[in-house]
């Protein structure tokens, strides 16, 4: 058994509003509130963001503590990205300390905002589901060649291995650091090379257990989208219409408050 | 031809090659009656998955046919088998497809097209056969590993197929895992299934109608199980402990009727005492510990919903020259504390003393201490990376910045330790068998020489012959002095072979010492469903002889003729 920490966007099974609402719903408004994050360039915008955030999380029924502790990557990327922004307009734009700070840490949180809001989706969807609903949103655009079954059962399983193969590799890399495997000096060839012991060992088993899945999926009678059918087909409820509005109007009135009030 | 029970599954001379010249089934005939359970027996590398593949229909026999409810299994269209036939393979891990215990269920009947309240009973059903209802909404990796086993077979079960195959499925268990596992067989069979199952392990052989064992692609012997025990040896397998009592007791002259651990109690409570020879007194209280872990606490995930306390103030004691099986469920904290004996995780808490002197925790020191702690993870044969197996075992030495000679020296040791010829050296270690693999991996830690090793599950997923070899390979290497720890579930093992015990139970060292002391103690925490035979029988012993030893081993036990 290993007790790697809490791998990040695992589904967190809890009974919510959010929970409960359909996947393309969902995905509808991800999209919608991205965009908005993305739109929001002063801090009061920002605040705005944070507070939908908190919003959603609530609704959610989980906590700021277990979303932040499951999005650890994230708040590394956020991290360099405030280093990045601090050195950046401070040694090379020349621009106040002060300024710098409020900078970085402005771009800093609207980018932890914004991964925080796509995180929120598969820590409150089942990976199974959220690939229903991504086939149904990609279905239009099959008729282009758009593979949308195929992209959804790919998406759906790696949400499922993806914890596993970390696993895997987290063991590989204890087993060759046991052998003695450098992977924290020399130049940086030498750190490129010392990299082969892991990535050799982690392709071989990814194959073997790609090529394991493949015969198991075979033997349960997969073969494609076509004839498939699901034991919870996508039910579009009132609720789901009734958060879709919802979000929809905050985005509405998120821009025109932004229009007038010049945000 | 009336009477005579339907055949669920057929195969006729059925021939398979990989390569077009070594013949991994050899003209292979074989009928399944509906309602049987049959159990095909094979070491490693004998051919038996390839035969599970051509029976579920996943590889089309390269001469001869094979029949699925009396139909060429050719003439199916892509998907219908899995109607007919439900598959589990080895590894849990990569057949559940969905992160949701019911998602994975529902994947075989929603692929065949069931409408979703057929589905729903379906998956209800499923679960039900499998006692895993009152999991249905929970996230597969929260499942323990027999759990997740008996989640594929319920995936299997929920296309409500004519038959089960099934390949290993116990294999990568823990006693309790498989206990379990092998309840629900036995209820399924019991209610009717047809199961073929093929294994290498002679657990639970009496349950089957048939056994057959399959030996370089053909049928090398095929009877009842009852008949089976008197040709095991011959056929290259190694007899439960309990059936090679019996077979003493029976050269002995003690006419034993049946094998059951009543039957051989009573045999041995009718000899006269003393059964077992007077134990030694170890000298293991002056022998000096190379290691000793004093307190070791260690909190994974600190001050997150996910904190967990893997290892609670343990205390262990590994004496030079002595071989210590650390026992204990899984997610007891058993590989979380050999990997602290290594330097792999920082010590959070308590301390750790090597030859006295406390772990080294970083830099240099650290990593000349995997000089002295060697440690064989899991699967070992998994990291193995290099084209050869000398560059394989040359990896390690070389990373400790051996000389070009010693490196060429410590290869050449560590080779002929492991019992492997010069030859290997130039081959390729992903084209060996899995034995040959599992030697290579421990051979690979060997080379740098280490004073102590430390071994997780070095027997899993081995054959009777791979399995006697590595532990014979273990024995030697503690009598030319190294320090050797494992790690394991099995517990027959543990008690045949090692010197000391510890009991890690839920992070927390509960029992350690020698096994004679630890034994009694064992016992209360273990369920009755996983004690050894043997435990089982002086036991048994020890209700009508209160003085009877509760600890011996087969080969100290003094057996006077009748």
């Amino acid at each position: 058994m290993s007790f790697a920490s809490l791998s990040m966007g695992q589904y967190v099974p809890v009974a919510s509003a959010i929970h409960a609402l359909d996947p393309r719903a969902k995905l509808l408004a991800l999209l919608v509130l991205m965009g908005v994050v993305f739109v929001s360039t002063s801090p009061w915008a920002l605040a705005c963001c944070l507070l939908l955030l908190g919003a959603c999380i609530r609704g959610a029924g989980l906590s700021w503590r277990l979303v932040l502790s499951s999005s650890r990557p994230i708040l590394y990327l956020a991290l360099f990205t405030f280093v990045f922004n601090v050195v950046a307009h401070f040694f090379w734009g020349e621009a106040l300390l002060s300024d710098a700070l409020a900078e970085g840490t402005f771009f800093s949180l609207r980018l932890t905002i914004l991964m925080l809001f796509a995180l929120l989706l598969p820590l409150t969807t089942a990976p199974l589901e959220l690939s229903d609903g991504l086939e149904a949103l990609l279905l239009p655009f099959a008729r282009w060649g758009v593979p949308a079954h195929e992209c959804a059962m790919m998406i759906g399983i790696a949400l499922r291995f993806i914890p596993l193969l970390m696993e895997e590799m987290d063991r590989i890399v204890k087993a060759q650091l046991s052998r003695g495997a450098r992977l924290d000096q020399g130049g940086l060839l030498r750190r490129v090379m010392a990299f082969f012991p892991i990535l050799i060992p982690l392709f071989v088993i990814i194959f073997r257990r790609a090529d394991e899945l493949a015969l198991a999926m075979e033997a349960r009678g997969y073969r494609g989208g076509k004839g498939r059918t699901r034991r919870r087909p996508l039910q579009w409820k009132k609720n789901d219409t009734r958060a879709t509005i919802l979000v929809m109007s905050v985005a509405v009135l998120f821009l025109s408050l932004r229009r007038w009030l010049r945000l | 031809m009336d009477a005579s029970p339907e055949v669920v599954l057929a195969l006729y001379k059925v021939t398979f090659s990989y390569d077009g010249q070594t013949r991994v089934l050899d003209e292979i005939s074989l009928d399944v009656f509906k309602g049987e359970r049959v159990i095909v027996l094979g070491r490693n590398g004998s051919g038996k998955s390839t035969l599970v593949r051509i029976l579920g229909a996943l590889q089309s026999p390269l001469q001869g046919a094979c029949f699925i409810c009396g139909r060429d299994a050719s003439t199916y269209l892509p998907g219908e088998v899995s109607r007919k036939i439900g598959v589990v393979f080895q590894n849990p891990e990569s057949q559940i497809v969905a992160s949701l215990v019911e998602d994975d269920v529902a994947f075989a009947p929603e692929n065949q097209g069931y409408s979703s309240e057929e589905i729903g009973r379906r998956v209800f059903c499923a679960l039900a056969q499998v006692g895993l209802l009152h999991k249905r909404s929970h996230l597969v990796t929260t499942l323990s590993g027999g759990e997740k086993q008996r989640l594929a077979l319920a995936g299997a079960l929920a296309s409500e197929p004519d038959c089960l195959l099934l390949d290993e499925p116990t294999a990568m268990l823990d006693p309790e895992g498989r206990s379990d596992v092998a309840a629900v067989l036995s209820s399924l069979h019991e209610k009717g299934t047809t199961i073929l199952q093929v294994t290498h392990q002679l657990e639970g052989l009496e349950k089957a109608d048939r056994v057959l064992v399959l030996a370089q692609g053909r049928w090398a012997w095929q009877g009842a199980p009852e008949d089976f025990w008197g040709v095991a040896e011959g056929l290259g397998f190694e007899l439960p402990p309990l059936r090679q009592l019996a077979r003493r007791l029976r050269e002995r002259g003690y006419p034993l009727p049946s094998v059951s651990i009543e039957s051989v109690a009573e045999a041995l409570g009718s000899f006269p005492l003393p059964l077992s020879r007077p134990q030694l007194v170890r000298t293991e209280a002056d022998r000096a510990a190379a290691i000793e872990v004093e307190g070791l606490s260690c909190r994974f995930n600190p001050s997150t919903p996910l904190e967990l306390l893997a290892l609670n103030s343990v205390f262990a004691r590994f004496p030079h020259s002595a071989w210590t099986s650390i026992l204990g469920r899984t997610g007891s904290g058993k590989s979380t504390l050999v990997q602290h004996l290594n330097g792999l995780y920082p010590i959070q808490q308590g301390r750790i003393l090597l030859d006295d002197v406390p772990l080294p925790q970083k830099g240099e020191e650290l990593h000349r201490l995997r000089r002295k702690v060697g440690l064989v993870f899991q699967n070992p044969e998994e990291q193995l990376f290099c084209p050869t197996v000398r560059e394989e075992l040359a990896f390690a030495p070389n990373n400790l910045g051996f000389s070009k000679e010693e490196i060429a020296l410590s290869v050449d040791r560590a080779l002929e330790a492991v019992g492997l010829e010069e030859d290997f050296k130039e081959r390729n270690p992903i084209r060996l068998s899995g034995g040959e693999r599992r030697l290579v991996a421990i051979a690979s830690v060997l080379s740098m020489d280490p004073s102590c090793l430390i071994l997780d599950e070095p027997t899993a997923g081995l054959d009777a012959a791979y399995r006697k070899r590595i532990l014979e390979l273990l024995k030697s290497l503690k009598k030319n002095g190294k320090t050797i720890i494992t790690v394991t579930h099995d517990l027959e093992m543990a008690l045949e072979f090692s010197d000391r015990l510890l009991f890690l139970n839920q992070g927390r060292s509960e029992l350690e010492g020698e096994p004679q002391a630890v034994v009694p103690l064992l016992i209360e925490k273990l369920s009755s469903r996983v004690c050894p035979d043997l435990l089982r029988v002086s036991l048994l012993l020890r209700k009508s002889r209160l003085n009877s030893p509760l600890f011996w081993r087969l080969d100290e036990l003094l057996l006077p003729g009748l």
